[in-house]
């Protein structure tokens, strides 16, 4: 319905000033579908947005951090692992 | 979608689209005293969606759809669609809410401090809290209790409370029809009623309060009051917040304030009666 709003927000963060309220749930509703709204929410951060929208971008901000500290531990996990293996050949 | 309808619960907007007309009006009569979402923009889209087109007319199935979803989620018959719409805005905060950390519990207050009944399904929290809503206490929620990380406070989720089997002829002797919804008979938990909060729940849905007490409620037994240490309470409830891991550290200190600073207690009660005693009794002793 309004990809092509979520994709223009996503280029240009600053036409979020004409974004109206009948507008938003479906902005929202589709960047939570294709994976966006932590994207969206950066894109977006430092602009004055309606409430109900700053706090569904903040919860999805808080998850992508969350998201992210998972990802870089895991590869953490994997270098250490990686780094035994080839200190030590015969550990597997 | 063909037909939809929104609302407010406490801090969280819901906006909830449907193939077909019936659960929508079975919403629209359960939600008809709550609030619009702030703004009119929701935090959660819903979706009740037909798994073929075909089957909008032919056996309706309705598959839950929404922001969050759970790929496993089983398609539920178009009569119990009103549940499912509840077990998809269940799904929402279970799995997107971020702002508090949700423990699976139902809660209410009294003297502006809050009491959390946790247990698993079956356990009677759902009850207790119907009981204690309609015997003075404000009922917060009978489903999650939000609990601010920042300021420890436990918010409103007053959704209308799911009574299961029995518990629907132990309520219906004390609330008016009226705040009744259709019974749902057959599903999965045996047979749901809802019960509509009454109207101090719903005029308080935006009145927070710090928790003083929490109880493991069990029915069924002999009645019996046990302490349960600290350490006993973090672990059973992680295991029943639903977003303790993905809030990360603040989840972990927020919980770790809750256990440290609210005594708790495990009761057994054998009937609501029992239970209800119990309860205020520990209360005046506790809270």
């Amino acid at each position: 319905m309004s990809a092509r709003l979520l994709c223009q927000l996503l280029t240009e963060p600053g036409r979020a000033r004409d974004v109206t309220p009948a507008q938003w749930p479906s902005v929202l509703t589709i960047a939570q579908a294709e994976r966006l709204a932590g994207s969206l929410a950066y894109r977006l951060s430092g602009l004055t947005l309606p409430p109900s929208v700053q706090s569904v971008l903040d919860a999805a901000r808080l998850n992508a951090d969350t998201g992210r500290v998972q990802a870089l531990w895991e590869v953490e996990m994997a270098g250490r692992a990686l780094a035994l293996h080839s200190a030590f050949p015969s550990c597997s | 979608m063909r037909f939809s309808t929104s609302m407010r619960v406490g801090p969280v907007g819901f906006r909830i689209g449907s193939d077909w007309r019936a659960p929508i009006a079975g919403l629209k009569r359960l939600y008809r005293d709550y609030p619009k979402p702030a703004d009119d923009i929701p935090h959660f889209t819903v979706r009740l969606e037909a798994t073929h087109w075909w089957r909008r007319f032919v056996r309706p199935s309705v598959r839950i759809a929404g922001d969050h979803t759970l790929p496993e989620a089983l398609p539920l018959p178009l009569a119990q669609g009103v549940l499912a719409a509840e077990m998809a805005m269940n799904l929402q905060m279970a799995l997107g809410q971020r702002h508090f950390l949700l423990v699976h519990a139902a809660s209410v207050e009294r003297d502006g401090k809050v009491m959390i009944l946790t247990g698993e399904s079956g356990s009677g929290k759902s009850t207790l809290a119907a009981l204690l809503g309609e015997h003075g206490w404000r009922l917060l929620g009978d489903e999650f209790a939000l609990i601010d990380p920042q300021t420890g406070e436990a918010h409103p989720f007053p959704r209308p409370i799911s009574l299961k089997n029995a518990s629907i002829d132990v309520m219906a002797a004390l609330a008016p029809p009226e705040r009744f919804g259709e019974r749902i008979n057959g599903t999965p938990k045996g047979d749901i009623r809802h019960l509509i909060p009454n109207a101090a729940a719903l005029a308080g849905m935006d009145k927070s309060a710090p928790p003083a007490l929490i109880l493991f409620p069990r029915f069924g037994n002999a009645a019996d009051v046990r302490e349960v240490l600290p350490s006993e309470v973090f672990i059973r409830l992680t295991q029943a917040s639903t977003n303790y891991v993905s809030l990360a550290e603040r989840g972990y200190t927020a919980l770790t304030q809750l256990v440290t600073q609210t005594p708790a207690r495990a009761i057994d009660f054998p009937d609501t009666a029992t239970g209800l005693k119990l309860v205020q009794d520990l209360w005046a002793e506790l809270a």
